[in-house]
């Protein structure tokens, strides 16, 4: 094949089997050092080493000129996770459904609203309208503060400083330091419930999806009418984390088996 | 030299680079199109990255493989535990007022401190994040990891490091040690009190990760006389049960 018959491409690929051993906060991996783990010769490294870099899939230090893997090896690795997501989340929606009886929807941060990416529904008469491709606030609904569970109080500063925060419903927060506290309260129960927040007499509960670095890159949420699903939240709430957490370990790639019948 | 010697190295690249442009799977006609390359050696150089995993076939095409997940998770298991782990230590350190801190093991000889939350007080501990402890014998964090060997491999860690004594209290006799690290499996937490420094007393709770493997060491460290070992490990595990 190619003018170097392959060669070069199958050192690069074990060039970064072997930069992924250098972790942050060691000093990087040398040319000579990696010309020793690969068993070639310095120029042949330096070479390899060079185009990585090039590309952004290995990063050099121009201090000790050691390297250490790059930014863009990160993502790709979260393109991943974002094909991985969609392809996993609908089974796990499905599921919820059935145990549940009530609608379910994957969801992401778009700037402060929560936007609805899969939403999947059970053969009720009164439920939660369809939703995908909806966005709604951030502030007052479950998923919102699942998406939130990571943001101190400076990161919600500067996501919500200067948005209105209108109350849609008898229990909406109106300021940043009561979201504060509720998205606090959710993460140390495990998941989100707002009842009455977005509109009156809807509830739902959410928990926060992690892709493989543990940054929160979707919600799960469940959400009906409060009279039916108000006395069942802290049971579909627990269900939902436990489905959350099913699907950060799909994208972990951990060797967690989503159970798609 | 007519044709570079890393080119298809450069070409692989190249292809992955497309691929991660198609979030729904490509297929090799397209990607040879946009990368402008012969169908044939487009074809040649994706059958390589799928057999190194760098790339995945299915009915939808051509995407990125998992390999490049499993890297960059091996690269960056640390910063994804310290990241979720600050609000973590911030609310343990504002409800204990003490210093709170998540460790990881370095090898399996090493302990090195990644994330810190601190109290309002002003008496307590420096800024550890980024600090190695090598004396393992002498940290609450060291005891943990240490406790996770048998005793034959404690008695081969004794023998290659020789623990340094550091203040009259330190453990460095191997029975005391043993006797200790019984202690600490048997409570499935560590202390140390004046044993690494005088007057610094700091507890620690293992984080476990799925299967059961150390993921990391949680805990409080502060002045002896304040700080209150075993009320400390109850808020400390329920946060160790929240990082995994």
């Amino acid at each position: 094949m190619e003018g170097d018959g392959g060669s070069s491409l199958r050192r690069g690929l074990r060039a970064l089997d072997v930069l992924a051993e250098v972790s942050e906060t060691d000093a990087g991996l040398g040319v000579v050092d990696l010309a020793r783990r690969l068993g070639v010769d310095k120029s042949q490294a330096s070479r390899t080493l060079r185009v990585l870099a090039d590309h952004g899939l290995a990063d050099r230090d121009p201090a000790t000129r050691a390297y250490r893997l790059g930014p863009r090896v990160f993502a790709y690795a979260a393109r991943v996770s974002e094909r991985r997501l969609l392809r996993t989340a609908p089974a796990v929606l499905e599921r919820l459904v059935d145990e549940l009886g009530e609608r379910a929807h994957l969801s992401v941060l778009d700037g402060s609203s929560v936007l609805t990416l899969l939403s999947h529904s059970p053969p009720h008469a009164v439920q939660a309208a369809g939703w995908a491709g909806r966005t709604v606030p951030v502030y007052c609904t479950a998923a919102g503060r699942a998406l939130l569970a990571d943001h101190d109080a400076v990161a919600l500063h500067a996501l919500l400083d200067g948005v209105d925060l209108p109350a849609r419903g008898p229990d909406t927060v109106a300021f940043i330091e009561e979201l504060e506290a509720r998205i606090r309260e959710a993460a140390e129960r495990g998941f989100a419930i707002a009842d009455g927040e977005l509109e009156p007499g809807l509830a739902a509960v959410a928990a926060p999806v992690r892709r493989f670095d543990g940054r929160i890159v979707a919600a799960l949420n469940v959400s009906g009418p409060s009279f039916r699903f108000g006395p069942r939240l802290a049971e579909a709430g627990a269900e939902v984390a436990r489905c959350a957490a099913e699907l950060s370990g799909a994208l972990a790639d951990h060797q967690v088996a989503i159970d798609a019948t | 030299m007519s044709v570079p010697r890393t080119q298809s190295l450069t070409r692989a690249i190249t292809l992955l680079h497309a691929m991660a442009r198609f979030p729904r799977g490509v297929t090799t006609a397209e990607l040879a199109r946009v990368t402008q390359m012969p169908p044939a050696t487009a074809s040649r150089l994706l059958a390589t990255l799928e057999d190194a995993g760098f790339a995945e076939r299915d009915d939808d095409g051509w995407s990125i493989g998992r390999e490049l997940v499993r890297i960059a998770r091996r690269a960056e298991p640390q910063r994804a535990l310290a990241r979720s782990a600050q609000p973590v230590l911030a609310e343990l350190a504002a409800a204990a007022k003490e210093s709170a801190m998540l460790a990881v093991a370095r090898g399996r000889a090493r302990v090195v401190v990644v994330a810190q939350a601190d109290g309002p007080r002003l008496l307590g501990v420096t800024n550890w994040v980024g600090r190695t402890i090598d004396d393992l014998h002498a940290s609450a964090a060291g005891k943990l990891l240490l406790a996770e060997l048998d005793d034959r491999a404690v008695a081969a860690w004794i023998r290659r490091v020789k623990p340094r004594r550091l203040t009259s209290r330190t453990l460095i006799e191997p029975r005391a040690l043993f006797d200790e690290l019984a202690r600490v499996r048997d409570q499935g937490w560590a202390e140390i009190d004046g044993e690494s420094e005088a007057g610094l007393a700091s507890v620690a709770a293992p984080v476990r990760a799925a299967g059961g493997t150390l993921a990391g060491m949680i805990g409080y460290s502060g002045p002896s006389e304040r700080l209150d070992r075993e009320a400390l490990v109850a808020p400390l595990r329920r946060a160790a049960s929240r990082l995994v």
